[in-house]
């Protein structure tokens, strides 16, 4: 009896044990099929971007040699916009490869600029102007360094498709992990510990400069950016790179010191409704509109070290119930700014509910000075300014010309005649790069839409078109 | 037999308006459009629904959007309620709702007509914000959103906020999947003021927490300053 109870169980258990190995079997089946599923159709995106890359690259090569032979605007013209939209795409197909994220940064660059100065010489062109010999020099060292970058991605393309190299390098094994075995990589680390991914990839960016043979597509990558990092960079007149201005134009003469940056602290938090506040310097920063930073209960300071100026503030505090109507704000913040010696005709306001966001700028012989501008955050709350940004105002402000050579009616006869005016003023608006132009602005409609339409008061040109529409926040300015 | 077919009539009748009545019902509760009713805690349907949806579009976090009037879903109404100056209570009404789609519609041009959305980015971006520096300050956030904007002006850098989020390696919450995380108020409203163009790192188009890496390439970068955990960097 107990000898059929025991074999009983066992075979129990044993048949349970099979059903769980089979049931285990099958789901691992399952995940690695799965798992397959999922690379292929990763790597299929990377394939495509690739192809695409070493198309569109070639395309822009080629585009940027007509462009140097062209000799008529409409030529010129087509070829530049097939250059600049080739290097669109470029870029676009750059930044889906799986590469590092610095690891490609020069070709990202170049193709960048090339785009980018392609822009500029089109609209340069298109205002019937030539290129003059340093455009061409900087336009023919752009298509040399083109015509290299894409000789040697077609290359890499080519060795990874007929030599069947992975995108990446392999991961260290399990085994390897755990410190059993020596990989490539391991050894390559240096003997960095796990999570270190970055700085690997640092490391095999190195070593794999050194070997002329890539293992991977994104070791290759690597190895081509890392041959181009020799050649000097540009310098020419573009859109890209002027988030930051070197040397601000606005900030006052003089250095201060920290004793003087908090007393300026002090004073604008005065002005803004903090009696008796006591801000502190709580770090520096390598800025040329910044140097000190403060901070008293939740606001966060920065004041300029030449000029000692606020150049931001941002009052971090909680806004509770929205109390006031937007217009009853913009009186408080203007009597507010009048406090801090401001006097400026807002712009835009985006109402966000507890908060408003509002764009003022100066103006200055009745001219609306754009690029100076002050961004302002307005607590709906108790109406108290709990966000300034004057980094444009003290980056851009300088003393301008502002005597026209056209009169409005001149500037007038320029629009089209659909076009319904219904404000207009003399206004500076900057263009490519930090150079500005001194227009007239006519705000009105036309085909059911509003637009403001920029006539330079110098030269008569049509310098730039906005569309404005109406948001559920209020006026947007495309 | 007159009155059997009678009977039969009514039994007829009967059964074919209470079909009729279920059916109006169905439909009434099919075709139930947002702003019909007052809805509230313990509200069902594809109404409560839209009125989820509207929030989390906001920025309003309240679990899953499941047509549920919950006790999240209420906290959300009352936040809303309290930020645009209504009555908070918590129950979505007629003002409520009429503001919360207001808020919420399409941006149209001069003649009135519909444009479309155009804010498409800001939920991307403040993705990236709460899912990179949820925890840092206010002014912290918005400078992670400034970095991204600083990009799309840098020329090494993909032309658009899309791009450079998900290019591959650029940011760690990408590739371990908590940019899918469902972003806070606050992560908005840093998202829309670094839209906007404000920037308090001073052009950074790099950022770090020096605690957490080795990176020897970032760490040359040269610094501008340190807010929060986060070190920035051009």
């Amino acid at each position: 009896m107990r000898e059929r109870t025991k074999r009983k169980i066992l075979a129990f258990t044993s048949a349970t044990l099979a059903v769980a190995f089979v049931a285990s079997l099958g789901w691992g089946v399952y995940q690695y099929q799965m798992l397959q599923q999922y690379k292929l159709e990763t790597e299929n995106n990377y394939q495509r971007a690739l192809n695409d890359l070493v198309t569109t690259l070639n395309e822009v090569e080629t585009s940027m040699a007509k462009v140097k032979i062209a000799n008529t605007p409409v030529q010129q013209l087509l070829y530049l916009g097939e250059t600049w939209k080739g290097s669109i795409d470029a870029v676009g197909n750059l930044s889906e490869l799986p590469a590092d994220e610095v690891g490609i940064n020069y070709v990202d660059t170049l193709v960048n600029q090339v785009g980018d100065f392609s822009k500029t010489m089109s609209r340069k062109i298109a205002s019937l102007e030539n290129m003059d010999s340093e455009d061409l020099k900087i336009f023919n060292d752009m298509h040399e360094r083109v015509i290299e970058t894409n000789r040697s991605i077609q290359k890499l393309a080519n060795e990874f498709y007929t030599e069947n190299l992975p995108w990446v390098d392999k991961p260290p094994g399990l085994l390897q992990k755990m410190g059993f075995g020596k990989s490539m990589r391991a050894s390559a680390e240096g003997g960095e510990s796990e999570g270190q991914d970055e700085q690997a990839g640092q490391q095999e960016q190195q070593q794999q400069g050194q070997q002329q043979t890539p293992t991977s597509l994104r070791g290759g990558l690597q190895q081509l950016d890392a041959s181009l990092q020799k050649y000097p960079p540009f310098t020419y007149q573009g859109e890209l790179d002027k988030h930051i201005v070197a040397k601000p134009l606005g900030l006052p003469d003089g250095e201060i010191n920290e004793n003087k940056a908090v007393a300026v602290a002090k004073d604008f938090l005065q002005n803004i409704g903090y009696k008796e506040a006591t801000p502190q310097v709580t770090g520096l920063s390598q800025e040329p509109l910044g140097g000190f930073d403060l901070t008293y209960k939740d606001a966060y300071l920065e004041i300029s070290k030449k000029g000692g100026v606020v150049t931001y503030f941002r009052d971090q505090r909680e806004v509770s119930d929205r109390k006031l109507e937007l217009k009853e704000a913009l009186g408080k913040a203007t009597q507010t700014l009048a406090k801090l010696d401001w006097k400026l005709d807002v712009t835009s306001t985006q109402d966000f509910g507890s908060y408003v966001q509002i764009e003022l700028v100066p103006s200055e012989e009745n001219v609306r000075l754009y690029p100076d501008k002050i961004r302002l955050t307005v607590a709906m709350d108790n109406g108290q300014i709990i966000g300034f940004d004057a980094s444009p105002y003290y980056a851009y402000h300088h003393k301008r010309n502002l005597k026209p050579a056209l009169t409005m009616a001149e500037a007038k006869e320029k629009l089209k005649k659909d076009f319904k005016i219904l404000e207009n003023r003399l206004a500076v608006i900057s263009k490519i790069g930090t150079e500005e132009a001194l227009c007239y602005e006519f705000r009105g409609t036309a085909y059911g839409e509003e637009y403001l339409v920029y006539i330079n008061a110098n030269d008569g040109s049509e310098e730039k078109i906005s569309r404005v529409i109406n948001t559920p926040n209020g006026k947007l300015i495309q | 037999m007159h009155s059997y077919r009678n009977q039969h009539k009514r039994k007829v009748t009967v059964i074919v308006a209470a079909a009729l009545i279920f059916c109006l019902f169905l439909s009434a509760i099919a075709i139930a459009a947002l702003g019909d009713r007052t809805l509230g805690q313990g509200s069902r349907g594809s109404e409560v629904k839209d009125l989820q949806k509207r929030l989390t579009q906001l920025g309003y976090q309240l679990g899953k959007v499941d047509g549920i009037y919950g006790e999240k879903t209420a906290a959300a109404v009352t936040r809303f309620q309290k930020e645009r100056g209504l009555k908070a209570d918590g129950i979505a009404g007629k003002e409520t709702i009429a503001a919360l789609k207001k808020l919420t519609g399409e941006s149209q041009n001069a003649s009135g007509k519909q444009v479309g959305f155009k804010n498409s980015d800001v939920q991307l971006l403040a993705q990236c914000i709460y899912s990179e520096g949820r925890g840092e300050p206010y002014v912290g956030q918005v400078a992670i959103g400034a970095c991204v904007m600083n990009r799309i002006k840098h020329p090494s850098f993909p032309n658009t906020i899309a791009g450079i989020i998900y290019q591959p390696g650029a940011f760690s919450a990408v590739d371990d999947g908590q940019i899918n995380l469902q972003p806070d108020e606050t992560a908005f409203k840093a998202a829309r003021e670094a839209m906007n163009g404000s920037d308090p790192t001073g052009g950074a188009i790099y950022y770090f927490n020096p605690d957490k890496t080795s990176n020897k390439f970032i760490w040359s970068r040269p610094q501008i300053k340190k807010i929060g955990k986060h070190i920035f960097a051009r």
